[in-house]
């Protein structure tokens, strides 16, 4: 049985109540099904995110034995700043390599660069001329993995006055362990 | 009386008005609303035509006569009782809408509408006494009812007051005789007197000579085709039976639109839930790889020291071994600890892309990606280019 109210309204009275109510349901839907709708893509996104997350810590864990060994072999190798002579030291070694094999130094200097986490630094700066293949060969000698030699910067072009030459301008660097390691 | 909930067998339950009725009814029963006698008018009537699509219009105008009431007031069915060619005899009863409505009230108010409206004569004749001509004799409202029914449609009746064997002994042959003179056979009626007037048994043998048989209620009472019910009642059922239909499929919708927001919700929880049993995964393991963490992008930091792909030597190396021919030259290289330049000449800007094309392709040069401007074309129609490479 229809309520006592509702059959005491005119057809146009229910149909007017009736488009009220529609629209309201519709609006309420609206708003509901919207933040439904958000709450469902930004859980999607969370679900995604921490899928990613997991994968990368399972590669973590299944790499972990090969990363300890890193650690341990920076721990044996990366040297230690135990003076400030050690930039002279790095000039030394720069000069007595290409010494060796024929490479001009010029305007050569040297000075410490700005600690990171990881490293704190000494550098020599050197400009060079030299034919090609001795160049080749002092760039091989200078910088070998356990030597933590870096360059910093390193310019090289064809001398201006003789394209046989090559002029070089250098930042040569030692990263040694952080300070407190 | 209706079916039993469990056995299915018949049930009889004595309900003294209809408002107690009402009570074991609900909208939507299918359920025959009987009569009494004295709500209705049951007139014999012989009609002068066999054509059934004729005997409504007759009808009609016969019982205008009889009633005090206009047609369109009162609801009238009729029933043949027998055909022949000359003409038709026919069972006629009326009642008024406003005194159906009146008795009805109980039932209607509820939302009680039967699918039915009949005479309760009707329906004991149609039960009784299918065939022949039967006189019926039972109590209904603190009154004798004596009703008289051919081929089991109801043709006359008549109500007395009180169950008093001596009124009964002298209004009994004026019924006959009236009846008679309405046409009807009553020479050797079937007697059908209701078991509670057992009492009056010797009085209806002494004037029909014939004790009759005892009748009790009818278990089930058979249909009638006699229908009174109102066209206002009809359509009240079709617009409630419209209504239920909506309800149901109202129900229907709203179930279903439940059952979507509930397998919504379902949907959210279960990912709610993977996020939580993930957080809690990443965040047991996460003591085991922080380690991890430090220590690559530590290792990444000092790539340039440690990384032989970065060292200028390699990077020269793979350079010139990436030149589509020696006519494209390296005229300068820079290169600090995460950038590379390099500036050329070629003999085409063909060439120029050609060449960035294969560094670009160069596994061992994978470490950086490279970008090369639009190279300038110099007068000698030479092509200078200039090659960019950032770490990935």
């Amino acid at each position: 049985m229809m309520p006592a109210w509702f059959q005491r309204l005119s057809q146009r009275e229910r149909l007017l109540g009736a488009g009220v109510v529609g629209t309201l349901f519709l609006l309420i839907n609206l708003f509901l099904w919207s933040s439904l709708l958000g709450k469902a893509e930004q859980a999607r996104a969370d679900l995604a995110a921490r899928q990613a997350t997991r994968n990368a810590q399972d590669v973590y864990i299944k790499e972990r034995d090969l990363w300890t060994k890193r650690d341990e072999w920076l721990k044996q190798h990366q040297p230690v700043l135990k003076s400030p002579g050690e930039a002279s030291t790095l000039l030394d070694q720069v000069k007595q390599i290409a010494g060796k094999h024929n490479v001009l130094i010029e305007n050569p200097a040297i000075g410490t660069s700005d600690a990171t986490p990881y490293h704190q630094s000494v550098f020599a700066s050197i400009e060079t001329k030299s034919p090609w293949p001795p160049l080749v060969r002092f760039l091989y000698e200078v910088q070998q993995p356990e030597s933590f030699v870096v360059f910093e910067n390193i310019t090289l072009q064809i001398d201006n006055a003789d394209p046989t030459m090559m002029r070089g301008k250098f930042k040569i660097a030692r990263w040694f362990a952080p300070g407190g390691k | 009386m209706r079916f039993a909930e469990h056995s299915g067998a018949w049930e009889v339950r004595g309900m003294a008005t209809l408002d107690e009725a009402a009570e074991v009814l609900q909208p939507g029963d299918d359920f025959v609303l009987g009569l009494p006698v004295d709500l209705v008018l049951a007139q014999r009537l012989r009609l002068p035509t066999s054509d059934p699509e004729e005997f409504a219009d007759m009808v009609r105008i016969q019982i205008e006569k009889a009633m005090p009431y206009p047609t369109e007031e009162m609801t009238i069915d009729s029933e043949v009782i027998s055909q022949a060619e000359e003409g038709s005899v026919i069972s006629a009863v009326a009642v008024h809408n406003d005194k159906l409505s009146e008795l009805a009230a109980p039932l209607i108010s509820r939302g009680l509408i039967p699918n039915h409206v009949t005479v309760y004569a009707a329906q004991r004749a149609a039960t009784y006494s299918p065939n022949g001509t039967a006189l019926l004799v039972y109590p209904e409202n603190e009154a004798i009812v004596c009703a008289i029914a051919e081929e089991g449609k109801l043709s006359f009746t008549r109500t007395m007051d009180g169950a008093d064997p001596l009124q009964l002994q002298r209004d009994l042959p004026q019924l006959a005789l009236s009846a008679e003179l309405q046409g009807i056979d009553i020479s050797s009626p079937n007697i059908l007197l209701d078991e509670s007037l057992f009492a009056l048994r010797d009085t209806v043998h002494g004037i029909f000579a014939s004790s009759g048989e005892l009748i009790a209620v009818e278990v089930p009472p058979a249909e009638t085709k006699l229908n009174l019910l109102p066209e206002s009642w009809r359509r009240r059922t079709a617009q409630l039976a419209r209504q239920k239909e909506w309800r149901k499929r109202l129900l229907i919708a709203g179930g279903a639109y439940a059952g979507l927001l509930l397998l919504f919700f379902l949907y959210l929880l279960i990912l709610r839930l993977q996020i939580s049993r993930l957080d809690r995964r990443i965040e047991r393991d996460a003591p085991r790889t922080e380690f991890v963490k430090q220590t690559e992008a530590k290792w990444k930091a000092l790539a340039p020291a440690l990384d032989p792909h970065y060292y200028p030597i390699e990077v020269l190396l793979h350079l010139f071994q990436s030149l589509p021919t020696p006519d494209v030259r390296i005229t300068t290289y820079s290169q600090s600890a995460r950038q590379i330049s390099v500036d050329g000449e070629a003999p085409s800007a063909a060439l120029a892309y050609q060449f960035a094309d294969k560094v670009k392709k160069n596994p061992e040069l994978q470490a950086f990606r490279f970008d090369m401007a639009a190279p300038r074309i110099l007068p000698n129609d030479h092509a200078q280019f200039r090659l960019e490479g950032k770490p990935k």
